[in-house]
Order: structure tokens, then sequence, then C-alpha cells
């Protein structure tokens, strides 16, 4: 049996996905399991951050970049025309020009070149990461500044996650994402059991929910609705229209908690350093509605 | 003289991106003309809160897709093998193609043995031209879910909001930009003249503000500070100050934390609307001065 896996998402940005992603985390591992934190956003990681730990770099992201010898090109053409970005221009009887800023390394150039004037070359793209906190195994992703494409750490990531949850050392692996309805947040919940959609009472928060949900309407997910500062606002009901649409539950409404921005600002989870504050209580009760679900055992 | 660009990031998602610029568009628009540009195309905010209509919408065909002729594709699975956005699988022996996560480049079309498959162009977004509830421009970017092609979308909003200003003699263009530091961030300050980096005292923040200050010193674009929820925890407070003192960063003011904020956002009106003597109205209210001196003299 594989390992099941959870998404933490949402849509709208700073909702506190990371929060519950970290907390929930915790609060698997506080009730006896054996808990795999992942790091998907990798364009703001903060997980260690929550998490005040440091992370080990335990290994480098590359992605394809063509490398041109131009004793071998012939002026085709073809890699130009190929490419369909256009990285890669060629005029009349001169050498390609390649523009790697546009790159987006899918290899198509090498693959019609017809002589050896393409060869694979790579490029650093970002990192992976582990780390360990509070019994809690971290991954994590970062990309590299200044590089637009998330995607290749994303995968790699899964890449890596498809193996880990094979061996069965996990019980369960949770999945922070980054905001937004995009193909890396799609990259980062395939394959996951069910995706919990953090979420806060503002018609910004509906807004990208609703985003949310339609971009996981393509995959095998179902997205499981987190209120979090539930109290900030009255504005709770333009969420349950979202709710009620999609007939996705929402299964927590998480209060606006001070004692969850003090362990915040201590750089502690709020559920290690006051377990029975509010916050706590509703991040343990949405784990256990998980586990049910699941039907995770140790 | 073409209009000047200020562009408001901040790395990590929801710390007040859209809260500032609304409130930046609106107080800016009492001095001189301007055009509200939404560069978060994958949750667009901008135009909920300053009430925008669409009087025009145009299509945008930025990205294109593979389409799978099953009646020639035989299962063979070679495009699998050389899809590195992950967008072709092999289940159960069947091919399987996951729409959202194809980025179009075209290698299984250059490899598949039966041409089965075919890169088309699709519309990848749409740009919503109108008028705020307050009445001046703006131009609304919108990814559809899940597309890829992002940074396309906030470039060809940005060109559309630059019509918009001309038409109307605009001085400035106010851009809500995307959260992250990736491909539609990098998009979104391109050419601009001035970016607003927004953050909260807290570690995360202030890791993804040094991700967001990497970028505008890599592009080399004048940028400023805003710190919101100010006061949320002074020890962090002060951790922003002098990683803005030791850069050698303007701090363009400081927000406190204020309740009316979400009450406003709720009410979809722009705070230094919704309560003008509120605190947090007062300090944008500030911040605004400061952006249109600096603007000045740029």
């Amino acid at each position: 049996m594989q390992t099941p896996m959870i998404a933490v998402s949402g849509g709208k940005g700073g909702t506190g996905k990371t929060t519950v992603a970290v907390n929930l985390a915790l609060a698997f591992k506080q009730d006896g399991l054996n808990v795999l934190l992942v790091d998907a956003d990798v364009d703001a990681p903060n997980v260690h951050i929550l998490l005040s730990t440091k992370r080990k770099k335990i290994d480098t992201v590359y992605a394809f970049e063509p490398k041109f010898n131009f004793d071998e090109c012939v002026l085709c053409g073809l890699c130009a025309q190929h490419c369909r970005i256009h990285a890669i221009m060629q005029v009349g009887d001169k050498y390609p020009m390649y523009f790697p800023d546009i790159c987006t390394h899918c290899g198509s150039c090498m693959l019609v070149c017809p002589t050896n004037a393409i060869t694979e070359g790579k490029k650093e793209m970002g990192w992976i990461y582990e780390g360990q906190a509070y019994g809690v195994d971290l991954l994590m992703g970062e990309l590299k500044l200044g590089e637009a494409s998330a995607a290749t750490v994303v995968t790699e990531l899964k890449d890596r996650l498809e193996e880990i949850r094979k061996n069965g050392k996990y019980d369960i692996i949770i999945i922070d994402t980054s905001p937004g309805a995009h193909c890396d947040v799609l990259r980062a919940v395939m394959d996951t059991e069910e995706t919990i959609a953090v979420t806060e009472p503002t018609p910004f928060g509906a807004h990208d929910l609703e985003r949310l949900i339609r971009l996981l309407e393509v995959v095998e997910s179902p997205v499981k609705i987190v209120i979090n500062r539930a109290n900030i606002t009255e504005g709770s009901s333009v969420i349950e229209k979202v709710a009620e649409k999609y007939n996705a539950p929402i299964i927590s409404r998480i209060p606006y908690d001070d004692l969850a921005v003090e362990a915040y600002a201590k750089g502690k989870p709020v559920i290690v350093e006051y377990p029975d504050a509010p916050a706590s209580l509703a991040i343990k009760e949405v784990m256990m509605k998980i586990k049910e679900e699941l039907g995770i055992a140790r | 003289m073409p209009a000047k660009e200020i562009v408001i990031i901040s790395a990590k998602g929801g710390v007040g991106k859209t809260t500032v610029s609304s409130s930046l568009a609106v107080l800016l628009n009492e001095r001189t003309n301007i055009v509200a540009v939404d560069t978060d195309v994958d949750a667009p905010n901008l135009g909920i809160i300053l009430g925008c209509n669409a009087e025009r919408k145009i299509p945008v065909q930025a990205s294109e897709k593979a389409f799978i002729n099953r009646d020639l594709c035989d299962d063979c699975g070679i495009c699998v093998k050389h899809c590195k956005e992950g967008a072709l699988k092999m289940v159960n022996g069947k091919l399987q193609f996951i729409y959202h996560l194809c980025e179009g480049c075209g290698t299984c079309e250059i490899v598949c043995p039966r041409k089965a498959i075919e890169i088309k162009r699709v519309d990848s977004g749409v740009i919503k031209i109108g008028k705020s509830r307050y009445g001046f421009p703006c131009v609304t970017g919108e990814l559809y879910i899940g597309e890829a092609s992002s940074g396309q979308i906030v470039t060809t909003a940005k060109r559309f909001g630059s019509m918009e200003a001309w038409k109307f003699k605009a001085e400035y263009l106010i851009i809500d930009g995307p959260p992250g530091s990736s491909c539609p961030t990098i998009s979104s300050i391109t050419g601009s003249n001035y970016v607003i980096l927004t953050t909260e005292p807290t570690p995360a923040a202030i890791s993804d503000l040094k991700r967001a200050i990497g970028l505008a010193e890599h592009f080399k674009i004048p940028h400023g500070i805003i710190i919101n929820k100010a006061d949320l925890v002074p020890e962090f407070r002060e951790e922003v100050h002098r990683l803005a003192d030791d850069k050698g960063i303007e701090i363009l003011g400081e927000i406190p934390y204020d309740k009316k904020v979400p009450v406003a956002i709720a009410n979809v009106t722009p705070v230094v609307l919704f309560d003008g003597n509120s605190p947090a109205a007062m300090a944008l209210k500030r911040i605004s001065n400061r952006v249109y001196e600096i603007m000045k003299g740029l």
C-alpha cells in the first residue's frame, strides 16, 4: 500500500496554508504517526522558517539547456523552427542565436538537430533540502532566484515522493503548495488523496478558492475547505456559497487566535507552544477527520 | 511621455499587496490620472475591490497545447519519456494526457512515430478593460485556470494598461503584482519604474522579502518597502528595519494592524474609503504622499 498524501493549498496567498500544513503535520506526529512534510511552494518556501529549523541541501535540480557546437552546425534552421517559445533564432547564414532567459528547457532543439551541433547542457534551477523538526521529517524545494520555471523543482519533489510513498517509512505525507490556481499547484496536488483548501472569509478568499476548486476538478483529489481566521469578518457566507456550489465540505473554522500569532512570532508552531489554544484544538480536529476519512492507522 | 509604472509585489502571498495597491490607486487618482492594472493573473482581486467592469474582453492566445489523435496513437509511450512537464503519463498501458500541465513545447510531436500529436495554439487567458467604480480605467489580466503562460498574460495586461494610460493621459500605472518570485513576478516588474515591496513583520514574510529585494536588485529597479501589520511583532519589525538599512532601501511607511482592513475587504471597498480615519487608512495616505514625491523625482 502506498503512503497516503494530502495537499494543503487554498488559492489566495497568506491565508495560512503553511501554518495549517505545519501544525497539521505536528498534530499527526503527536498522535503517534510518522509524518513527512513537503514544501512545494518553491518560490516562497517557508516551512523551515515556521519551524525555525535549518535545512540541509541534499541535491541540486538541473534543467536541460542546449549547448551549441557551431563546428557541426549546418545552418538548417530546424532548431529555431521547432523552438516554439522563440528562444532560438536563426537568420540567413548566421549561426543560431540562443536566448537563455526565454528557454523553457524542453529539449526540442536537440531532438531535431540533424548533426551534433546541439548537445545536452544543464542549468541549475534550484535545490532540494531535507530537515527535521519536532520529530517530523521535512523535504523542501527552492527555486533559484531569478529563474522562472518552478515546475522543474516541484516535479523533482514529486518524483521523489513517488518513491518515498512506496517504501512504507511514513504513515502520511503532507504537501504545502504555492498560492494560486496554476500548473505548479496542480503538479503539487497530483496523486494526493485529498486537498485541504485553506481560505479566509473575504470575497478575495472566495474568488481564489473557486479558481482552485475548478483547477482541481481534473484530478481526483477532493477538496475540503478550512476557513482560517473565520471570525475576522462576518463574511463566511461567501465561502459557504462556493462550498455549496462545488459540493466541497467546510471541515473546520479556525478562529483568529492571539496565541497563534504569538507562537508564530516566536517561530514556534502554536500546537507545540499552546496545545490548548483554540487554533490548536481546531487543527487537531482537522487531523482526526482526515485520519478517519483516509483510514490511517499506525 | 509614457506612463510610469509602479508595481506592488511581496513574494509572500496575503501580506497586503491588493490592500496597498487599491488604496494607492484611489489616493493617487485624487491628484493625477492613473490606470489600475491587476497582474496577479492567477488570483486577480484588484478588480473586485475597485469594482472594475469589463467593457472589453480580449482573449489572449499565449500558449500552445498538444492534441492527441486517438485514432493514430498506439500507446507506445515514447512521448512520455520526452515530456519534461509530466503532462503525458502511461496509466495501465494507456497514454494519459494532463492538459493543464502541457506547455506546448512540441517535443512529443517531434518524437511521435505515428504523427498522432499536433501542437495547437489555445486561449490561455483574457484581458478585461473597463472602468473602476471610482472612474479611473482598470485593466485586469486573468489566466485561465491551470494555464502556464502567466508571464505572457502579465506582459499583455501591462501593455493594455499602457494603451489605456495613453488614451486617458494617465501619469501612472498602479500595478498589483503576483505573489512568489517566479515567471509572473519577473514579468510584472520588467520595464517598470518603481517597485513597492510589501511585507509584514514575520519570519516567513521577511524571508520572502529578501527574495523580492533580490529580484528588484537583479532587474535594477528602484524600490522601497512598506511594512504592513507593522506592530504585529516588534522584534521582526526591527529586523525589517535592519534589513532595509543594510541594503539602503527606504521604508516608505508602516501600516499598523487594523481590524478595519479585513472588514473593508469584506465590504469590497479600499480601506482608505471604507474608513478614512482608521489607523491603516491614515498610514496609507502618508505612504501615498511619499510615493507621489518619489515618482515626481524619477
